[in-house]
């Protein structure tokens, strides 16, 4: 057998309080690379927290990180960034008013040009630089959405909340992270749509390779279908790990979903 | 198909430049009261009419497929006009004000536009930008050209002092700063006896290789105004600043000032340091406003601590709006009317804040996105 590889991420300990809310208790777990594992839990049970913990919008309070052998707690989120981590927001945050292009280039910054020089004076290199990015940014949203590839130009204000999400994944991936962070991403989708947006997201993983993600998520079907491992959050604090069909039947969990049963 | 296209774009182009440089001779023309009111309506009806049949919007849309037809035709216009008013003062001097107010109004619209940094304060800019060409043209001898750009670096230098707590500060709080800074500027010229005090400074003319811009130009049997020099200099000025800002904008530069303007938190997700073009924004910025301060101050050959008042950087403000937030072709058309209306409408000379006022309200309410509402971004004329 081989020697088990060190894994792409490792929290010890995480975490966050918010006054006298512990947002986030001592979360460690340990994530390898190419796994897909959803984060599951009631409203305010800590999963963005962790997220904005991970990359940097909160420093943690305790505890620590580690991403790719290297320490990233209270880095910055650009120092995060640069690192290989990209992320989804639970509400959009796409710029509305720029074009969908515009806004998957938002997600490509580490990869482009911003020398002053070349922007201003290097025209036609830019312009290569410019062709380059529609093709990628049209063969990626290609996979989500045959017709939003022909579209990168219109307003993100002008496109649907589905497609405003699948545009959101787009830009987190155009940079080639090594882990994406989803949140909710089928927030407002009905459970057909989805499956849809998961089944792109695992063709994406599987066009690209070496995808690692960590997917925030309520439909517990998406979950079972899509990750390899999953966590419950309550309060801040993991109450459960393994399997979809173990986490699922973990007493604890669905006493946080569903409250104390009176027979037991 | 594709350059049939092409060229009625570039029709239509040149059609809208030929419109507007019609409408700014007219109005410079014109000198009654009532005739300028009359031209005044008589636009903005032909103008609204256009504008709800549609045939504005499609000009508009066509034209802007060809920018730089659009720039050079802008550029040719403004000298032609100033070829035709050549012997008269006062238009040349207004044509010279509403170029070095484009200028300005540039810098502010990258930092306020562009990057969504505010400064209510770009009229001290501007003044920071006039009393260094008075006091350097005044004390020392340095070529005048170099004045101008040392104009702009005083601005932009000063203006770094306002950055540290520009940048810990949002919204109305970082306005205030602002606020406060340029009132400071003006009790600190006012009892600086050195500035000139209360009393202001004077300037002598531009000097620019052996020729004295206050001279009147002659040659052979075409006269002119001697404000017919500033005019060219400043519509030269004016060119490089708008090739810069457009050429910035069409980069990833400019989506990288839209990206920290629309969403501060997403952009530093994405590794945008944030600070870093609110800087690069901000002194660039103030270095056009400090450039088209220091010509200004030398085309009027007076300063004083009056005409850098905040009512003054309102008015700035309300020209950036007026063209449309983030689009630098507003910016010309609003500058022409915020400026020229007052002075030529003599009843208004008193209430021009008033007209302020309510021009932006007017705008705001109806047409919130500026008179030229902001095109999608294209990159060096690509149809990405």
């Amino acid at each position: 057998m081989n020697a088990p590889s060190p894994p792409l991420l490792r929290c010890r300990d995480l975490t966050r309080r918010f006054g006298g809310l512990l947002a986030l208790d001592r979360f460690s777990f340990e994530l390898m690379e190419g796994e897909i594992l959803g984060l599951i839990g009631p409203n305010g049970s800590g999963k963005t927290t962790f997220f904005n913990v991970l990359t940097g919008l909160y420093p943690a309070n305790a505890g620590e990180a580690s991403f790719a052998g290297q320490p990233i707690t209270n880095l910055r989120p650009q120092e995060i960034y640069r690192a290989g981590i990209s992320r989804t927001f639970q509400r959009s945050r796409l710029c509305l008013s720029l074009s969908l292009f515009d806004n998957i280039m938002i997600g490509n910054h580490k990869r482009l040009n911003h020398g002053a020089w070349a922007n201003l004076l290097q025209r036609s290199r830019l312009s290569v630089q410019v062709e380059q990015g529609v093709d990628e940014a049209r063969e990626l949203l290609g996979i989500f959405d045959r017709q939003l590839r022909e579209r990168l130009r219109v307003p993100a204000a002008t496109i649907s909340l589905i497609e405003r999400r699948r545009v959101e994944i787009c830009r987190a991936l155009i940079s080639r992270p090594r882990l994406l962070l989803l949140d909710e991403p089928s927030a407002g989708m009905t459970s057909e749509e989805t499956t849809r947006l998961m089944d792109d997201i695992l063709e994406v993983k599987r066009k690209f390779g070496r995808l690692t993600i960590i997917l925030i998520e309520h439909q517990m079907s998406v979950i079972e279908r899509c990750t390899d491992r999953c966590i419950a959050l309550d309060y801040g604090r993991k109450v459960s790990e393994g399997s979809y069909a173990s986490v699922a039947a973990n007493p604890l969990v669905r006493q946080a979903y569903l409250g104390i049963s009176w027979t037991s | 198909m594709e350059p049939n296209r092409g060229f009625s774009n570039r029709l239509a182009a040149l059609a809208l430049v030929a419109i507007a440089t019609a409408g700014a001779a007219a109005l410079l023309w014109v000198e009654s009261d009532r005739a300028i009111l009359i031209l005044l309506l008589g636009i903005a009806i032909v103008a609204f009419g256009a504008g709800r049949i549609g045939i504005l919007a499609s000009l508009m849309q066509k034209a802007l497929q060809q920018r730089r037809t659009i720039g050079t035709g802008a550029f040719l216009g403004i000298l032609l006009v100033g070829f035709v008013f050549r012997e008269d003062h006062f238009s040349l001097f207004l044509i010279g004000r509403v170029l070095l107010i484009t200028l300005a109004c540039l810098g502010l619209h990258l930092e306020f536009g562009a990057a969504g940094v505010v400064n209510f304060a770009s009229a001290a800019f501007f003044g920071v930008g006039g009393y260094t060409a008075a006091v350097l043209s005044a004390r020392t001898g340095i070529p005048h050209l170099l004045v101008l750009v040392s104009g702009g670096c005083a601005s932009a230098l000063i203006g770094s002092l306002l950055l540290l707590p520009l940048l810990r500060t949002r919204g109305h709080y970082a306005a205030l700063i602002t606020i406060a800074f340029g009132l400071l500027f003006r009790t600190f010229v006012e009892v600086n006896d050195s500035l000139g005090g209360p009393q202001g400074l004077k300037l002598n003319g531009f000097k620019f290789l052996g020729l004295q811009f206050n001279d009147e130009l002659a040659a052979g049997p075409i006269h002119a105004s001697f404000y017919e020099n500033y005019v060219l200099l400043a519509s030269v000025l004016v060119a490089i600043a708008f090739v810069l800002v457009q050429r910035l904008e069409s980069s990833w530069l400019g989506l990288a000032l839209d990206a920290i303007r629309l969403d501060e938190v997403a952009a530093a997700s994405f590794g945008f340091e944030v600070a870093r073009w609110k800087i690069l924004a901000f002194t660039l910025g103030n270095f056009l406003i400090g450039v088209a301060g220091a010509l200004s101050a030398f085309m009027v050959g007076f300063l004083a601590p009056n005409n850098f008042t905040f009512p003054e950087s309102l008015t700035l403000v309300s020209i950036v709006l007026l063209g449309g937030i983030g689009n630098a072709w507003g910016l010309a058309v609003a500058a022409f009317l915020v400026v020229l209306l007052p002075e030529k409408l003599q009843i208004l000379q008193e209430y021009r804040y008033l007209l302020y006022a309510g021009l932006v309200i007017l705008i705001l309410r109806f047409r919130p996105a500026g008179l030229i509402p902001r095109p999608m971004r294209r990159y060096l004329g690509h149809s990405a």
